[in-house]
C-alpha cells in the first residue's frame, strides 16, 4: 500500500513549510466538506478542521507509514473531532445547525438549486450521526467500503447497515426529489 | 432487493452532488498555516531545552549560555598565551634532543 503523502508529511513533520502547504491544498477542501456536511454549519467545520490540522502538525513528526494511509487517518481525526463538536451541543435544534447559505437574492435557478441543496443538507443533517458519517463518507466522498469502515472504526458489514438505513430514511424524507 | 439497493445507492449519489460546495476561505488556510509555524517554533525550542537539559540538566537557560560565555573568555584569553609557552617548549625540546643527538665526548671503549 503506497501512501502518496509520506513524503508530505515527512517533511512537514521536519519543519518544511512548502510541504505542510502542499498538504494542507491536497486534503483541507475534502476535510472541510466532510466536517461541514457533519456539522451543518461553516464556522463549526472550520473550527474541526482547524483542530485537525493542529494534530497533523503535532504528529507529523512522529508519523509511521504503512499503518494506515494518512488521508484515512485525516478523515478519523476529522470525523472525531465531529462527534466530539455534535456532543458538545445535543439539543441544539436543527434550525440552529443548518445556517442558510446564502443570504443575496439568487435568480430563479440559482434559487431553486440553493434551495434543493439546502433542503438534502437538512435531511442529511437530521440522520443519526453514524448514519450520516457514513452517506456522506460513501456517497460525498466517495471513499471505498473498506476505507469509510476503517474511517469509522466499524467492520464492513457495519458500515453497510448504517448506509442502508441511511439511505431508507433518505429516501422517504426527499421522496419528492426521487419521483420528480 | 439487490438491485433496489444499488438503485438508492446511485440515486444517493446523484442527490447528494446537488449539495453546494463548501468554499474554503483563505482565512482557514492563514490560520492553518500560522498554526504549523507556531508548532515548528515550538518543536525548534524544544530541541534546545532537550540539549540545554543534557549539557545542564534543570538549568535556566542563562546558566549554560553563561557558561559557555566564560569558558569562551578562557579559552580566547588562554590561546593567546599558549602559543608563547608552546614555542618555550619546542625551543627545550629541541635543546634535549641535540644534546642526545651529540655523540658522547668520551669514549668507554677507549680505556678498554
Amino acid at each position: 500500500m503506497i501512501d502518496p503523502d509520506t513524503d508530505l508529511v515527512a517533511r512537514a513533520g521536519q519543519g518544511d513549510r512548502a510541504a505542510a502547504q502542499a498538504l494542507m491544498a491536497r486534503h483541507l477542501p475534502k476535510m472541510l466538506t466532510v466536517a461541514r456536511r457533519m456539522l451543518g454549519n461553516q464556522a463549526a467545520a472550520e473550527d474541526a478542521v482547524q483542530d485537525a490540522f493542529l494534530k497533523v502538525w503535532t504528529h507529523a513528526s512522529r508519523w509511521q507509514p504503512g499503518k494506515a494511509l494518512f488521508e484515512t487517518w485525516l478523515y478519523r481525526v476529522v470525523m472525531n473531532k465531529c462527534y466530539d463538536l455534535l456532543r458538545k451541543r445535543p439539543n441544539a435544534s436543527l434550525d440552529e445547525a443548518i445556517e442558510v447559505p446564502d443570504a443575496a437574492p439568487p435568480a430563479d435557478a440559482v434559487m431553486q438549486n440553493t434551495a434543493l441543496g439546502h433542503e438534502i443538507e437538512a435531511a442529511l443533517a437530521a440522520l443519526p450521526e453514524r448514519q450520516r458519517a457514513a452517506i456522506v463518507l460513501c456517497h460525498h466522498q466517495e471513499c471505498g467500503n473498506i476505507e469509510a469502515a476503517e474511517i469509522l472504526g466499524i467492520s464492513v458489514e457495519a458500515l453497510e447497515s448504517l448506509l442502508s438505513r441511511g439511505r431508507r430514511t433518505l429516501r422517504v424524507r426527499l421522496a419528492h426529489l426521487k419521483d420528480g | 432487493m439487490e438491485n433496489m439497493q444499488d438503485d438508492d445507492a446511485v440515486w444517493m449519489t446523484e442527490t447528494l452532488k446537488a449539495l453546494p460546495t463548501v468554499p474554503v476561505s483563505a482565512a482557514l488556510q492563514q490560520s492553518i498555516l500560522v498554526s504549523f509555524g507556531a508548532v515548528a517554533a515550538r518543536r525548534r525550542s524544544s530541541v534546545f531545552a532537550r540539549f540545554r537539559d543534557v549539557v545542564w540538566p534543570g538549568a535556566p537557560a542563562w546558566r549554560p549560555a553563561v557558561a559557555l560565555a566564560l569558558s569562551l573568555v578562557i579559552g580566547v584569553a588562554a590561546g593567546t598565551l599558549v602559543p608563547l609557552e608552546g614555542a618555550m617548549a619546542d625551543n627545550n625540546e629541541q635543546a634535549i634532543s641535540v644534546t642526545l643527538d651529540t655523540p658522547p665526548a668520551f669514549d668507554l671503549d677507549e680505556n678498554s
